[in-house]
């Protein structure tokens, strides 16, 4: 599990969102180090944004509940 | 400036009947004003084309198209449907799509990344309602999606109603439908056969010298050897379309190849062929064994971007090898025709900046079909 230095890193290197697949992946991994859900919901908004951009209905629906038992949705 | 009192009198003298009518005024060709009205009357309330089916040749294939200042997304959705869209987010208004591109999946706005399913429902609202919080209750996502543009589509032609207030699709097109019923065969885009000329003329001189075979004799000298002038013919459905047919087409691209012709017409195309003008920027020719359209993209009162395709009537002679030289004989033999008109038409152009050029007059037999095209543009703009 990369750490929030590497997550970082990583989420700069694709500022334009040309890797989906990759960012959604990124940005869970951000979130799973993290510990409120406010600071959760914002990865995982992103993670969910970038499973759309994907077309992964499996991933986005995954992070539609996620996100609505959190309260973001 | 556009004086429009002098402009109404200019349009009445242009409606009377060809032999005593006069062409369409100066300003119109040269003037910002009347550009923007055009825009307005004849772009925006009439039927437009802005591309081609083949444009998006995939599922979730975009192609951003701006129609004199418009933005549009032409996109092909994932089940294959075409679909016309403002491109722009309804949150801010940026432009949504910048460049072709395929979505697998929902088009986000770069901005704030508010998310569109290709049906054009709003999809995602992130952060809407804060950080985190992806709703929020002023915005309404079944109010909120994508503005579709009305469109139709015939023989690969994308055309568009911007205002919403034209007559159905179906109605514009069905007088040409009726006329070419013989063409409404499958269409395949010829690989490397798309083409582009950029014209310093008013869009409207590129559709007036497409309507009429007079200026065939002197610009297009290689035609007279087989089609003669006195083998071509008007076509004329006022304030429809207007345009030529020849009797003569007689295509000599290789000794050896020919393309294959559409299946089932009739005799009087093993030699005829048409030219037709689909108000108010396609240029369209049907001949048996292929087609080609001229989608006309007004970017200034003097300037026009001619956007080329030809279609094929198998897959096998538009994509195969075997007929790729072919292809491109065909397609530098119409660039080359077509790169004939441009000197008159950017002459006739730089001849509408003469003060004291009154529009013209037209051959009564001759100009008909032109003449024509004028009527219908001061129709529109009356």
């Amino acid at each position: 599990m990369p750490d929030a230095q590497e997550i970082d890193a990583a989420l700069k290197a694709d500022p334009e969102g040309r890797n989906p697949a990759r960012l959604t992946k990124l940005h869970e991994e951000a979130a799973a180090l993290l510990s409120t859900a406010e600071e959760q919901r914002f990865h995982l908004t992103h993670a969910w944004v970038y499973a759309l951009v994907s077309g992964n209905t499996a991933q986005s629906n995954a992070l539609e509940k996620r996100l609505t038992s959190l309260g973001g949705l | 400036m556009l004086d429009h009192a002098e402009l109404t009198q200019a349009l009445k003298a242009v409606t009377q009947p060809v032999a005593s009518a006069r062409g369409l005024p100066n300003a119109l060709y040269t003037s910002a004003e009347g550009f923007a009205l055009e825009r307005e009357r004849i772009f925006q309330h009439g039927w437009a084309c802005i591309g081609f089916g083949a444009d998006v040749p995939n599922k979730g294939d975009a192609k951003p198209i701006d129609l004199l200042g418009i933005p549009l997304l032409l996109l092909r959705d994932q089940t294959g449907e075409l679909r016309v869209f403002e491109n722009v987010c309804r949150h801010r208004g940026m432009i949504l799509v910048a460049e072709p591109k395929n979505f697998g999946g929902v088009i986000r706005c770069p901005y704030h990344s508010w998310c569109y399913s290709q049906d054009g429902k709003l999809r995602a609202t992130p952060h809407v309602g804060g950080p985190g919080i992806n709703v929020h209750e002023s915005i309404d996502p079944e109010r909120t999606g994508l503005t579709p543009v009305p469109m139709g589509l015939y023989m690969d032609m994308v055309f568009v109603n911007i205002s919403g207030t034209a007559e159905p699709f179906a109605d514009f097109i069905a007088p040409l439908r009726a006329r070419w019923a013989d063409f409404d065969k499958p269409l395949f885009h010829g690989a490397g056969s798309s083409f582009q000329l950029d014209v310093a003329c008013n869009w409207k001189l590129a559709v007036e010298n497409y309507c009429e075979s007079y200026h065939l004799p002197w610009i297009h000298p290689g035609l007279n050897s087989y089609s003669r002038l006195e083998d071509h013919y008007h076509i004329e459905a006022p304030r429809q379309f207007s345009g030529q047919g020849t009797l003569v087409y007689n295509p000599r691209l290789s000794e050896t190849q020919a393309f294959p012709d559409f299946e089932g017409l009739p005799a009087k195309w093993d030699k005829a062929a048409e030219y037709i003008a689909i108000y108010p920027n396609i240029l369209y020719g049907v001949h048996r064994d292929h087609t080609f359209a001229i989608r006309l993209d007004p970017k200034a009162p003097d300037h026009t971007i001619e956007n080329v395709e030809i279609y094929y009537t198998s897959e096998e002679a538009a994509q195969s090898p075997e007929f790729a030289a072919l292809r491109k004989a065909n397609a530098a033999l119409w660039k080359e025709v077509f790169i004939e008109d441009i000197f008159v038409v950017e002459g006739m152009q730089k001849g509408r900046g003469a003060p004291n050029f009154d529009g013209g007059r037209f051959s009564a037999v001759m100009d008909s079909p032109t003449h024509c095209f004028h009527d219908w543009v001061a129709s529109r703009l009356a």
